[in-house]
């Protein structure tokens, strides 16, 4: 266990950062990609003060539209020597994103939360020693589609039936892969800090901790916190002319 | 992330309506500050509202909250200005170190210990929290980034500036090797407060940390009777923390802090006394237990209820000590409600701009908040002004300007130090402006 390795894209706040946390506790080398250089410095130097680690950081824009993720998942591997496991957990909403979505919230969105997490899933599967996980984050907005977040939603249904294609190709290709996607109901973020919301909110440890236990399984989609399970269940047979009146 | 809400003072006597702005990116931070006035804030647990103010925004800094850098060698570590002194405290008694100076409560974050220049149970072995800080990364829109030392008067105006200079990015402190692995504690009974004092003098030099709980309801010669804590670090083991109690954020208004304080408010001295007589002489306890007294009894600030407690704190120096014991005892008796808290420790120390530091006696007392309560504290002005006590702003929610102008000597020393740094005022709070800084 000690000599395994991570990457984690999104790895310097909320979810991200808590994973980094865990994942560095349970003797992990890691690499690190985020957007801000800052923020990736302050990650690098507390995790190697505290656990003794080396830390990979790799400064990236996930909205940059000329994103290379195959050279950059090339470079983390010669870094850390192979990437047992990835947790592409970057995502997020973007202002405008409501009724009818302004163009840049879109297009943001999309890219943020399905086109660059692709991107990274294509390279790790493309490199000459294939990791043992993928998981990535989806949402239960995948699911119960609403006019809020409109593009958000959107993106992570593409994104969770995506992670399903290359979980069946990667069974058809005998790779060792695993894909997995965690479809997460409310956690404490920007997004919910300071909301009133129906059910309880989830903090990022304990969201990291249940990714960690996941990561060697292969359950295709899994709901965090569970009791989502039962509410998405009610929600998604609820006919129409009840669902279009639901304000959430 | 912003919200705009009621912000409360922690000791529940004054709110006004800001906005907390909480962020994990440093890029949003910086960004947060350079429109309009702003305010950092940590845990928010000060008793007056220093990280707030009247449509002010409130930088939160609780999720900056890493150990960047620690030298085993050394002793140095260099925090995110979040982190709170009970995760530092663990992670530095895992290493062999220690801080040299621990305010009150585990929550309490290490910028907000900068920001008032804070002290803990043993301000005469160990001074103020910044005398052990040894580096600063302060932002302020005007200036960006400043990395500050010793050599510089930013550095000297932010330990204890309540916030002015910026926010306060990273801290490095010199900590000390770990002095035991538990701290023994024996509890000394005293007549009253002068013999309480005549202990805490006699023992200072012997042991770690001395201080004392008086009862200030009783009256003539027992008035402050109560017990004198003695704590000395020793080399046996015993169990200790891993986690920490959080405190009960104002407004205390449920039901259950309604009945709480209905029947509790004015028996906390009574309920104290008879705790700390049935309780053991002798104790062993962990660092951390030993470091934070106060954890675990965080039930204490529900039985002040919505209304909430004032708490005076003021340095006597000892040339006034009798007369001014006297003049209190006199105030408490014609205040005829309940003291909660009276408390004693030695100071010592120069004084230097807001600072709480100065030669003489530090007393303690907490009063649930009434307008007796406030009557009471204004004579306690009168009596910090006859008497050159100085009180401590850090504690005291209504002190005003004149009186801190009249009691402390850099008071406008540092208002135009503060002011040539940072003519526009950018950094307010509701102290800044009860102040008139």
């Amino acid at each position: 266990m000690n000599a395994s390795t991570a990457l984690v894209v999104g790895g310097s706040s909320g979810l991200g950062r808590a994973l980094a946390e865990h994942l560095a506790g349970e003797g992990f080398s890691i690499a690190l990609v985020s957007r801000d250089k800052e923020d990736l410095i302050a990650m690098k130097s507390s995790l190697e003060t505290i656990y003794k680690k080396s830390i990979f950081i790799y400064p990236t824009d996930l909205l940059d539209p000329s994103l290379n993720a195959d050279q950059i998942v090339e470079r983390v591997a010669i870094d850390l020597g192979s990437i047992d496991y990835a947790f592409l957990v970057a995502g997020g909403s973007f202002a405008g994103d409501e009724k009818v979505p302004s163009t840049n919230a879109f297009k943001n969105t999309l890219r943020l939360n399905f086109e660059s997490i692709g991107l990274f899933a294509n390279a790790l599967l493309r490199l000459p020693q294939p990791s043992r996980s993928i998981l990535m984050v989806s949402s239960i907005a995948a699911v119960a589609p609403r006019s809020l977040n409109s593009s958000y939603s959107a993106a992570k249904k593409a994104l969770e039936n995506y992670a399903m294609s290359l979980r069946h190709y990667c069974y058809q290709a005998q790779l060792p892969t695993k894909i997995q996607v965690v479809r997460m109901g409310y956690m404490e973020s920007g997004f919910t800090r300071g909301k009133t919301l129906l059910f309880p909110v989830a903090a990022p440890k304990q969201v990291a901790k249940f990714l960690f236990g996941a990561k060697d399984k292969d359950y295709g989609i899994q709901v965090f916190p569970k009791f989502w399970i039962l509410i998405l269940f009610i929600i998604t047979r609820l006919p129409w002319a009840i669902y279009k009146r639901l304000r959430f | 992330m912003a919200e705009n809400q009621l912000i409360h003072s922690f000791d529940a006597t004054f709110s006004v309506n800001g906005e907390l702005f909480t962020t994990e990116k440093y890029r949003e931070l910086y960004s947060a500050m350079s429109e309009g006035s702003f305010v950092s804030r940590g845990a928010g647990v000060s008793y007056p509202l220093m990280s707030a103010g009247e449509q002010i925004r409130s930088i939160v800094s609780l999720q900056f909250d890493r150990i960047l850098d620690f030298n085993s060698n050394t002793g140095v570590v260099k925090v995110e200005s979040g982190i709170s002194l009970g995760k530092l405290l663990i992670f530095l008694r895992r290493n062999g170190w220690w801080l040299p100076t621990i305010p009150g409560h585990p929550s309490i974050t290490v910028g907000g210990c900068v920001a008032v220049n804070a002290h803990g149970k043993s301000q005469y072995h160990s001074g103020l929290f910044g005398d052990s800080v040894v580096g600063l990364e302060v932002f302020h829109p005007r200036y960006g980034k400043m990395i500050l030392g010793h050599q510089d008067q930013i550095f000297k105006l932010t330990l204890g500036g309540f916030g002015f200079t910026g926010h306060v990015l990273t801290i490095s402190i010199q900590c000390k090797k770990l002095p035991g692995q538990s701290i023994d504690k024996a509890s000394i009974p005293c007549a009253n407060i002068f013999e309480a004092v005549e202990i805490i003098t006699r023992e200072k030099d012997k042991h770690d940390h001395v201080y004392s709980w008086n009862n200030l309801n009783l009256k003539g010669t027992s008035f402050g009777a109560g017990f004198v804590y003695c704590e000395k670090f020793s080399d046996d083991p015993s169990q200790d923390l891993e986690e920490f109690s959080e405190l009960v954020m104002p407004p205390r208004d449920t039901a259950v802090d309604s009945l709480i304080s209905a029947f509790l408010k004015s028996q906390v001295s009574r309920l104290y006394s008879l705790k700390e007589m049935l309780g053991p002489k002798k104790q062993k306890m962990g660092v951390l237990v030993g470091a934070f007294p106060i954890n675990g009894k965080e039930i204490y600030h529900r039985f002040f209820g919505k209304e909430g407690l004032l708490e005076s704190q003021i340095i006597i120096p000892q040339r006034e000590l009798g007369t001014v014991l006297e003049k209190l005892s006199k105030a408490i008796r014609e205040f005829d409600e309940a003291v909660a808290l009276g408390s004693l420790k030695i100071f010592r120390g120069d004084h230097c701009y807001l600072n709480y530091v100065g030669n003489g006696v530090c007393l303690a007392l907490n009063v649930p908040h009434s307008t007796k309560a406030l009557s009471l504290f204004d004579k306690i002005d009168k009596i910090c002004i006859d008497h050159q006590c100085l009180p401590n702003i850090s504690k005291d929610s209504r002190i005003s300007g004149d009186v801190v102008a009249a009691t402390y000597d850099g008071f406008h020393d540092f208002k135009k130090g503060i002011i040539n740094f940072d003519p526009d005022k950018k950094v307010q709070s509701a102290l800044r402006a009860r102040l008139g800084l």
